[in-house]
C-alpha cells in the first residue's frame, strides 16, 4: 500500500507555505528572537545612567550567591521559592491528577449528576480568575467566619488568614480540573465498551476496573500531563499575585514562578534584568533535563506500550 | 484517495481560516496616527486610581473648546482628547499611540534612559507654545512652581524637562472629625493625659506645640496616641486599614518618620546635611533599654549616607507600629478592625466601612483610618451615599499630624513640635509626553505640550484641587474663599500642605544626583513595591504588616526588624 501524496502540484506547496509563513515569521520573533536576546542579557551588567556592560558569569555567579545590590536575591531565598514550587508540584501531581482522573472516570461512566459535575468542574475555565479569587477570598474570609458566627456565637478570622499557604495552594489544585478532567474524560471515552463489559461479566467492580483497566489505558494522557506539568515547575505562579498583588509580605509562599513575575513587574526592575535573564537560563536547564528524565522513565513504565 | 483529499482540504482550509483570523486580530491591535473623524486627536493615558478621572474630563472639555474653531491638520478642524484609563506598570503604557501619559509610581530616571520620554523643556521653562498656527501664552511658567530637587530629578540641564509633577499623596491616619467631636477624644490643657470634659474646653497645644492652630487636643506624643487609642478602644476601634492590601500600614511608620525626623528626611535625596546632624543608633540593645544610649550623631554626605539606615528616628516609627500590632485579644487586633487582619477587604472596601461602621452590622466603626490624601475621592460615592442617606449632612474627616517628639511630656512646646506637619510626596506622579507616540510630528508634539501646559496654569491647577480634594506637586495659590469651598479633608489637606511648605518642611524626593539614582529604589520614599526605604534582611520584606503582626511567619520585633536594615559604607558605595 503506498502513502498518499500531500502534495500534488507545485500550486499546493505554494498554498502551504504562504499559510504557514505568518506563523513562522511569528515564531522567529517572539520566540527565537525574545529568547535570543534574553539569552545576551543575562551576560550584562546594567546601571543607571550608562550602558549596558559586559559582565560574563557574574550573574550566574551571584544566582548561588547573593546579588550585588539587591539584597532580595539571595539563594536562601530561591531555595525557599523552588520548595514552594515543588510542593505545588508535587500536591498537584498526587492530589489534583489523582481527584481528576476520579472525577472524569465518574463523569465518563454517566453515574448521577455526571453533567452537573462537569459543568461545575470546567466553570474555572470560563469566569475570569480574577473574580473566582474575590469569589474564593470572600468565601474563606467573610463566608466561613460568618457561617461559623451564625451557628456558635463565635467570632473568628478568615481561613486564608489563618493558613495562607494551605488555602492558595487548594486554590489552586481545584482550578486546575478543568481542563485535565475534559482530557482525561475524552481518553476514557476511547476505550472500547467491550473491554467494559467483559470486566463487568467477571465481576469486577468500578475501584477494580479503574485502578486496572481506565488509568492504564490513559496512561499516555496521564504520563503527558505529569511531564508538563515538570516542565511549568519554575513558571507556575500557584495564583498568588491574584491572592496578594506584589506584596513581599507574602514572598514565603511565592513560588519561583511568582518571584520571577513580581520582579519583572516592581518599579526599577530593568536594573535586575540580566540577574533575572541568567536565572531564566539555569532553571530552563533544570527543567529540561528533569523532564526529560521524567519523560523515559514514564516511556519505560507505559503499561500500554505505545512509545 | 477522496477520503484523505476530502481531509486534507479541510485541514487547510481551517488552517486558511485561523491564520486570517490571527493576522486580522494582530492587525486591530495597531493604533495608527490618532484620526478620530474630522478632528484632531490627543490621547491622553491616565492612571485612573485614586485621583479618577473626572478633573480629566473637564480638563478635555476646557481644551477641546480651546481649540474648537482651529484647524490643525488638512480637513480637520478642532481637537478631540481621548482619554485611556489605564492602571498597569508605567512602562507598558509608551510606544502604544499614547501622546500624553499621566501616571504615578514613575521612574524618571528610567524613562529617560529607555528614551521613552520627549523633552518638554521648552514647555516647562517657557509660556508660549504654538501649535501649527495658534499662538497659546500663559502667566506662568512650570518651571516657576517646582522646588529644586523637582529641578533636578526632572531636568538634565540646559533647559531640559521630561516630566512635570502631578498630583502629591501623603500617606498616614486620617481622622473622623465629627466622631472625635461628639466623643471629645481631645486632650486637655492639663498635666494628666486626660481629656477634654467639655465642647468648651481649652485643649492641649497639639503635636506643633502652638496653643490656637487646627491641632490642637491632638496627640502631641506617643504616650498621648497609645492613650488616644485606648480611650477610643473603649467605645470602637480605633483604626482601619485595607486588608487585602497590607502595605498601606507602611504609610503610618513613613508619616510617622518624616514627623519625627523633620528636615533630616531630606538628606536622603540632598545627600548633604551641611553642618546639621541626624543622631544615629550604633548600638540597637542599648538604645531600646535607654534612648539616651546607642546613639551618636553625624552629619550626612555622600559618603556617611549609610547613617540614614540608622536613623533613630526610623526605629521609633517602627515601634510605633510595632507597638499597634503587638496590643493583641486573642487572635486580634485591640487597635485595628477586624477588616484590616483580614484578606479580603480593598481599601474602598475600608472606607466603606470608615463612613458606614456605625450602620452596617457586618462592619464595625472605626475612629481614624490609615490611607493617603486620595482617599476621600476614591470614596466619592459612598460619601455621597451617607449625604442623600442623611438628608444632605456631610461627614468630616481631617489629616492628622503625628507626634513630632519622643517625649512623656504632657506638653510640648513650639519648639518641640518644629517638624510636625512634615509631609512628603509618596507616589511620583508626572505628566510627560511618550517619544515615540508623538514621532516627529511637530503638531501633535506642540499640542502636547500645549495640553502640559494647559493642565498647570494656575486656574487648572485649583480646579484639580477642588474637583479632587488632593493637591498637586507644584507652588500655587488658593484663596480663603477658595479653600472654603474643599470638603473638610481637602482644607485639612490644603492647610497642612502650606503649613508644612511655610516651615520648609515639605519634600519631594528626587534628584540627579548620581548616587541617589543608583539607590534610588532605597532612598525615595515612594511607597509601591520593590522599594526598599523599609526593607530588612531580618524578613526580607518591606511590608511592615508582615513583619509585625505575631501570627505571621515573618514576625519580628521592631528592634530586630530595625537591626536587618542597617547598611554599610559598602552597600551604598
Amino acid at each position: 500500500m503506498t502513502r498518499q501524496k500531500i502534495f500534488k502540484s507545485k500550486n499546493d506547496v505554494f498554498f502551504y507555505l504562504c499559510l504557514v509563513l505568518i506563523p513562522s515569521i511569528q515564531f522567529a520573533i517572539f520566540y527565537i528572537g525574545v529568547n535570543f536576546n534574553s539569552i545576551l542579557l543575562a551576560f550584562k551588567d546594567r546601571e543607571s545612567g550608562v550602558a549596558d556592560k559586559f559582565a560574563g558569569l557574574t550573574n550566574f555567579i551571584q544566582i548561588f550567591s547573593q546579588h550585588k545590590s539587591n539584597s532580595r536575591y539571595t539563594i536562601e531565598n530561591l531555595l525557599l521559592y523552588a520548595k514552594n514550587s515543588l510542593i505545588l508540584y508535587v500536591f498537584n501531581t498526587l492530589v489534583g491528577i489523582t481527584l481528576a482522573l476520579m472525577f472524569s472516570y465518574y463523569i465518563s461512566k454517566k453515574f448521577k449528576g455526571a453533567g452537573l459535575f462537569k459543568v461545575f468542574l470546567y466553570i474555572p475555565n470560563i469566569v475570569s480568575p480574577a473574580v473566582l479569587v474575590i469569589i474564593y477570598k470572600y468565601f474563606l474570609e467573610e463566608g466561613y467566619p460568618g457561617i461559623v458566627y451564625s451557628i456558635t456565637g463565635e467570632s473568628i478570622l478568615g481561613l486564608l488568614t489563618t493558613n495562607r499557604f494551605f488555602w492558595v495552594l487548594f486554590y489552586s489544585i481545584i482550578m486546575s480540573f478543568g481542563t485535565s478532567v475534559l482530557m482525561y474524560t475524552g481518553a476514557m471515552g476511547q476505550i472500547s465498551d467491550s473491554i467494559f463489559e467483559s470486566a463487568s461479566l467477571e465481576g469486577v467492580g468500578p475501584l477494580r476496573e479503574f485502578v486496572s483497566i481506565v488509568v492504564p489505558l490513559v496512561f499516555p494522557t496521564l504520563s503527558t500531563f505529569i511531564v508538563v506539568g515538570l516542565a511549568g515547575l519554575f513558571t507556575h505562579q500557584m495564583n498568588v499575585f491574584s491572592f496578594y498583588g506584589e506584596s513581599d509580605g507574602v514572598s514565603d509562599i511565592w513560588t519561583i514562578g511568582m518571584f520571577l513575575y513580581r520582579e519583572m513587574k516592581t518599579n526599577d526592575a530593568w536594573k535586575y534584568y540580566p540577574y533575572l535573564s541568567a536565572l531564566g537560563i539555569v532553571l530552563n536547564i533544570i527543567t529540561s533535563t528533569l523532564t526529560f528524565i521524567l519523560r523515559g522513565v514514564l516511556n519505560k513504565f507505559d503499561p500500554t506500550g505505545d512509545r | 484517495m477522496m477520503k484523505g483529499k476530502r481531509f486534507f482540504g479541510k485541514c487547510m482550509s481551517f488552517a486558511l481560516i485561523l491564520t486570517l483570523t490571527a493576522t486580522a486580530t494582530a492587525f486591530t491591535a495597531c493604533g495608527g496616527n490618532g484620526n478620530t473623524g474630522n478632528t484632531t486627536e490627543l490621547k491622553v493615558v491616565n492612571y485612573n486610581g485614586g485621583i479618577g478621572g473626572e478633573w480629566l474630563e473637564d480638563l478635555k472639555t476646557s481644551f477641546e473648546a480651546k481649540y474648537k474653531d482651529v484647524s490643525l491638520e488638512d480637513g480637520k478642524t478642532g481637537v478631540t482628547v481621548t482619554i485611556v484609563p489605564d492602571k498597569t506598570v508605567v512602562e507598558s503604557m509608551f510606544g502604544r499611540g499614547n501622546h500624553v501619559i499621566v501616571y504615578q509610581c514613575c521612574n524618571i530616571d528610567s524613562l529617560r534612559n529607555s528614551d521613552y520620554l520627549l523633552d518638554i523643556g521648552d514647555a516647562v521653562t517657557g509660556k508660549t507654545v504654538t501649535v501649527k498656527d495658534k499662538v497659546s501664552t500663559y502667566d506662568t511658567a512650570i518651571e516657576t512652581r517646582l522646588s529644586d530637587s523637582q529641578k533636578q530629578l526632572l531636568s538634565s540641564g540646559n533647559g531640559s524637562y521630561y516630566a512635570v509633577p502631578h498630583y502629591e499623596t501623603f500617606g498616614g491616619i486620617y481622622y473622623d472629625v465629627d466622631l472625635f467631636n461628639e466623643m471629645k477624644w481631645y486632650f486637655a490643657n492639663t498635666v494628666n493625659n486626660t481629656f477634654i470634659s467639655n465642647g468648651s474646653a481649652t485643649k492641649s497645644n497639639g503635636p506643633d506645640g502652638v496653643q490656637g492652630t487646627v491641632d490642637d487636643g491632638l496627640p502631641a506624643t506617643y504616650t498621648q496616641f497609645y492613650a488616644l487609642c485606648d480611650k477610643i478602644s473603649e467605645s470602637m476601634k480605633p483604626l482601619i486599614s485595607a486588608g487585602s492590601v497590607k502595605r498601606y500600614l507602611n504609610f503610618l511608620a513613613t508619616e510617622a518618620y518624616l514627623c519625627l525626623a523633620g528636615k533630616s528626611a531630606s538628606y536622603h535625596y540632598t545627600l548633604d546635611s551641611g553642618s546639621d546632624t541626624v543622631n544615629y543608633i550604633t548600638d540597637i540593645d542599648a538604645y531600646v533599654a535607654n534612648n539616651d544610649n546607642g546613639v551618636e550623631s553625624a552629619t550626612i554626605n555622600s559618603d556617611t549616607l549609610y547613617k540614614l539606615s540608622q536613623q533613630a528616628e526610623k526605629y521609633q516609627a517602627l515601634n510605633l507600629l510595632d507597638t499597634l500590632m503587638s496590643a493583641e485579644e486573642g487572635a486580634k487586633l485591640k487597635y485595628f478592625t477586624d477588616s484590616s487582619i483580614g484578606e479580603s477587604r480593598t481599601n474602598t472596601d475600608a472606607q466603606k466601612e470608615f463612613i458606614f461602621g456605625d450602620e452596617i452590622p457586618a462592619y464595625q466603626n472605626a475612629a481614624m483610618i490609615v490611607e493617603g490624601n486620595y482617599w476621600v475621592n476614591e470614596a466619592k460615592t459612598h460619601l455621597q451615599s451617607y449625604e442623600k442617606r442623611h438628608g444632605g449632612k456631610t461627614k468630616n474627616y481631617a489629616y492628622m499630624p503625628l507626634p513630632a517628639v519622643i517625649s512623656t511630656a504632657t506638653e510640648i512646646t513650639p519648639e518641640q513640635g518644629v517638624n510636625s506637619y512634615t509631609l512628603a510626596d509618596q507616589a511620583e506622579c508626572y505628566m510627560m509626553i511618550d517619544k515615540k507616540s508623538v514621532g516627529d510630528n511637530s503638531v501633535l508634539i506642540n499640542l502636547a505640550k500645549d495640553f502640559i501646559m494647559f493642565a498647570n496654569t494656575e486656574e487648572n491647577l485649583k480646579a484639580f484641587t477642588k474637583k479632587t480634594g488632593v493637591t498637586k506637586a507644584l507652588s500655587y495659590d488658593m484663596t480663603d474663599a477658595e479653600v472654603s469651598e474643599l470638603s473638610s479633608m481637602g482644607q485639612s489637606i490644603w492647610k497642612a500642605k502650606k503649613k508644612a511648605s511655610e516651615k520648609g518642611l515639605l519634600f519631594y524626593f528626587g534628584s540627579n544626583n548620581a548616587k541617589y539614582l543608583k539607590y534610588s529604589d532605597y532612598l525615595s520614599l515612594n511607597n509601591s513595591q520593590g522599594k526598599t526605604f523599609w526593607f530588612s534582611t531580618t524578613n526580607q520584606t518591606s511590608d511592615l504588616y508582615y513583619a509585625f503582626r505575631s501570627t505571621e511567619s515573618k514576625h519580628t520585633t521592631a528592634k530586630e526588624f530595625f537591626r536587618g536594615m542597617v547598611k554599610t559604607a559598602s552597600d551604598l558605595a
